[in-house]
């Protein structure tokens, strides 16, 4: 079940409705249930995934719990660890492993013929892996107690806002929520629908958009050369911001009118000063997993420098394969390890190069110049990200420029174009208003003239601008 | 109820009176948006249809929906209604029908799938009341959502019920749109006063069909497969059944298509049998005239999948003698349609010597 669908928009009430009416000892029956309808409506063979790697990590944790001896827990935690990770390599890394050493060694004339696993890859299942793994881990580590209510612990994994495509959300936070008695509340329910509201307006409205000619130019690169490359690019750099972005503010809006929190996933990341303040805007909840769960424990910064380098690399090239099973998502998280470490080997000589310029006198400008340059290299890894195959990206690359030429066609109409720059200008303009505080808190603030329009314009704008073909959410496939 | 402090407009307190407040300030603002984006134009296009990428201007485009769907109403008592799509309206010439002694309409519309049928058959089948509904089913058209049609149907014809119906079933939230921007556009200008423009190269014939002369079809061909909607074949199901519980006949059929198309198509075969055992299961006929008449795609279309005026007219004979219609018109006969067409036997309902198909 999509979101943007018919279909959620009579789910949604009708579970809301049920639940506020329901004991609020009971509920949580009624949201596993509804999770696990959600979740069927792609392929209900599926949740069978859903189910072993909930009662696994349910089994391990109080089997951790009941050792004494950091080896016997160190077992359970091998076991959580090798059952999630396993099925994850099996629908997700198999076959690309699979063909890439098939690749390898035909060059080598070794004959290899293992077949490939010809399963479609379970929606969201990146997401739900990494979610019960931090469970387990923090288990293992002492930070929490194991669950002992079998339900509980199955919703924390399958709770349908974020199921699919996060925010992924920490047991210590999530979990303990469940438990907390939750009234209706006007005030949290209106907040959560105008959450929700945004969410749909930057997805139907404005990735949806821009999608039809991100996949125009994108699926057939060869047919274009300069400027429509150029223009996808910069769409696709706002389709996936919006699409993701706009998923996780629908996850959080519904998750907030039924009372509970959920983490903040984006923080305006097209307005970062650095590519590790990127990082610090972006998917939020996957970096900092990454950071807890793996870079961390590598050691983070308090080792070697040449080690520091090598472990943000090794994360970066890793989150890219988090991604997705193709040689573009690791390029794109190797790109993305290759401006870190190369911003910190130049950071001190930046540093000398802004003192002796002064630049510091016009702050305004420095800084408008480090978030377009961030912009830049970030758009730049896109294309690796957005590509179907390497080749594409690096023709992308190659003829982007060298065959620029303004008067070429671009294959969009002037009514789509002016609606797709409109589009992108109206969300800078509302980050750009934003700033560090919430829209929402500071409309809210405002007189209703102000207010009750502003929040009418999002519906109107959804309802006439909407693209509402149905498209899947991008992180849908991670 | 209210809280009204100087300078301040009121504002209900309670939540229930507030959503209904900003329900209704919602409502006004959508209304009036509509409404100026449909009154104001740049460059010959409303901005509704710049915003939307949808026209509810009436009149303009080549299927002549207008003209056919004012032109119905002067309609009843018919021997045979055709239903479908462009195929539909492009296929039956009501005037080779009416040398046959048969009153016929065509209902066909642009990209008019089984669903917009099933809603067109509610609104118009107990108005002309046909003997037999010939329901042109073209494999491509089970692809879509039908919205497309829908849009066309809704600005040519009086918004009705089964008109909003079919929008809302299309799932297309635009729909809501459409209607809003079609029923403000009414209250300014009436749909009697719209006018419908004529096309280039082709033109209109009383009774609903479209003739185009144009021949020699090259370059355009159709490479691909079909992905049917499973919605439409439900709908297909529906208009069986509507058309049969109304104690009408009903035959399904496909029209000639070029044989490039055909061959072009990689499940056209496996599409037409999903058709056929519908067929079958409803116990009605579904006939493919590609089995049955050879065309030239060069001569005899003008496009991958329409037929001219002379491939029409082939076309039309070999309908005609298909169901022996002169000697059918004279048998008063029984048994079910079924057998009928086999044996070549009545189609129509009526046998009103001199019937000539002008209402």
């Amino acid at each position: 079940m999509l979101f943007n669908s018919l279909h959620f928009l009579l789910f949604f009430p009708l579970v809301v409705g049920f639940y506020f009416c329901l004991p609020y000892r009971h509920r949580w029956v009624l949201l596993l249930a509804a999770s696990y309808y959600f979740y069927m409506c792609w392929k209900a063979e599926y949740l069978l995934l859903i189910v072993v790697s909930t009662l696994i990590d349910y089994g391990a944790a109080i089997g951790m719990e009941s050792r004494e001896s950091r080896a016997g827990k160190r077992l359970f935690l091998l076991l959580s660890l090798l059952s999630n990770l396993g099925i994850l390599f099996a629908f997700k890394y198999f076959n690309f492993v699979n063909s890439s050493l098939r690749l390898v060694l035909t060059r080598f004339d070794i004959f290899y013929d293992v077949p490939a696993f010809k399963a479609l890859l379970p929606v969201g299942i990146s997401f739900y892996t990494f979610q019960t793994l931090s469970y387990s881990i923090d288990v293992y580590r002492g930070q929490r107690s194991a669950e002992r209510n079998l339900g509980m612990f199955a919703l924390y994994v399958a709770f349908f806002p974020q199921l699919v495509a996060g925010p992924i959300e920490r047991s210590t936070r999530l979990l303990p929520q469940f438990y907390r008695r939750c009234d209706f509340d006007v005030e949290r329910v209106g907040d959560g629908l105008k959450q929700m509201g945004w969410g749909f307006f930057k997805k139907v409205v404005i990735a949806d958009r821009l999608a039809a000619y991100v996949n125009q130019v994108y699926n057939h690169p060869t047919d274009y050369a300069g400027l429509p490359l150029i223009l996808a690019t910069y769409f696709f750099a706002f389709q996936i911001y919006c699409d993701f972005s706009g998923y996780s503010d629908i996850a959080i809006g519904a998750s907030r009118v039924m009372g509970f929190e959920l983490m903040e996933n984006f923080r305006r990341p097209y307005f970062a000063k650095s590519i590790a303040e990127f990082w610090q805007r972006w998917h939020i909840s996957l970096s900092t997993w990454f950071r807890d769960y793996l870079y961390i424990p590598l050691g983070g910064n308090r080792v070697a420098k040449w080690r520091w380098y090598a472990n943000l690399a090794a994360v970066f090239l890793i989150s890219g394969l988090w991604h997705g099973a193709n040689w573009t998502f690791v390029v794109w998280g190797g790109l993305h390890g290759f401006y870190l470490v190369v911003s910190l080997w130049t950071a001190s000589l930046r540093q000398r190069v802004s003192d002796r310029l002064a630049l510091d006198r016009i702050p305004g400008l420095l800084a408008g110049f480090r978030v377009l340059v961030t912009f830049h290299l970030v758009l730049f890894s896109w294309i690796f990200f957005r590509a179907n195959s390497l080749g594409e990206a690096f023709y992308i690359v190659r003829t982007a420029l060298t065959g620029f030429n303004l008067q070429q066609p671009l294959g969009l109409g002037r009514d789509q174009l002016a609606l797709s720059v409109l589009s992108i200008g109206c969300l800078l303009a509302v980050n750009l208003l934003q700033r560090d505080r919430v829209m929402r808190s500071w409309l809210s603030a405002r007189p209703i003239w102000i207010r009750w329009p502003a929040y009418q314009l999002v519906l109107v704008g959804i309802l006439l601008l909407g693209v509402f073909a149905d498209v899947d959410f991008i992180y849908f496939q991670f | 109820m209210a809280t009204l402090e100087k300078g301040k407009p009121a504002v209900p307190d309670h939540w229930l009176l507030k959503l209904g407040a900003f329900t209704v300030s919602f409502l006004v603002l959508y209304t009036v948006t509509v409404l100026v984006l449909e009154t104001l134009e740049f460059r010959g296009k409303t901005l509704f249809c710049r915003v939307t990428g949808y026209h509810v201007k009436p009149g303009i485009g080549g299927s002549y929906t207008l003209q056919r769907f004012r032109e119905i109403t002067a309609y009843d008592d018919l021997d045979i209604l055709f239903v479908g799509s462009s195929h539909c309206y492009r296929s039956f010439d009501p005037r080779l029908f009416a040398q046959a002694g048969l009153k016929t309409f065509n209902i066909g519309s642009t990209g008019q799938t089984p669903l917009n049928s099933y809603y067109l058959l509610r609104k118009y089948l107990s108005e002309v009341n046909p003997g037999l509904v010939v329901f042109e089913v073209f494999p491509h058209i089970l692809q879509n959502d039908g919205f497309k049609s829908f849009v066309d149907v809704a600005r040519n014809t009086p918004l009705s019920g089964e008109v909003v119906a079919m929008g809302l079933r299309t799932g297309n939230p635009h729909a809501l749109n459409v209607c809003a921007a079609v029923y403000l556009r009414r209250l300014l200008k009436p749909l009697e006063q719209e006018r419908q423009h004529p096309e280039k190269d082709e033109h209109y014939v009383e009774g609903g069909y479209v003739e185009r002369n144009q021949t020699g079809n090259d370059g355009d061909r159709y490479r691909g497969s079909l992905s049917v909607n499973p919605q439409q074949m439900r709908y297909l199901k529906k208009a069986i059944e509507l058309v049969t519980s109304r104690n009408s006949r009903i035959l399904l059929v496909t029209q000639p298509l070029p044989l490039s198309t055909r061959n072009g198509t990689a499940n056209y075969a496996a599409v037409n049998e999903q058709v056929r055992q519908l067929a079958g299961k409803c116990g009605v006929p579904y006939i493919d005239f590609n089995d049955r008449l050879v065309l030239d795609d060069r001569l005899h279309f003008f496009d991958w999948h329409h037929l001219n005026a002379e491939g029409v007219r082939l076309f039309n004979r070999q309908v005609l003698e298909l169901v022996e219609l002169r000697h059918s018109l004279a048998a008063n006969s029984t048994g079910s349609i079924m057998s009928q067409v086999r044996h070549g036997v009545h189609l129509g309902k009526s046998a009103s010597p001199g019937i000539g198909g002008k209402p």
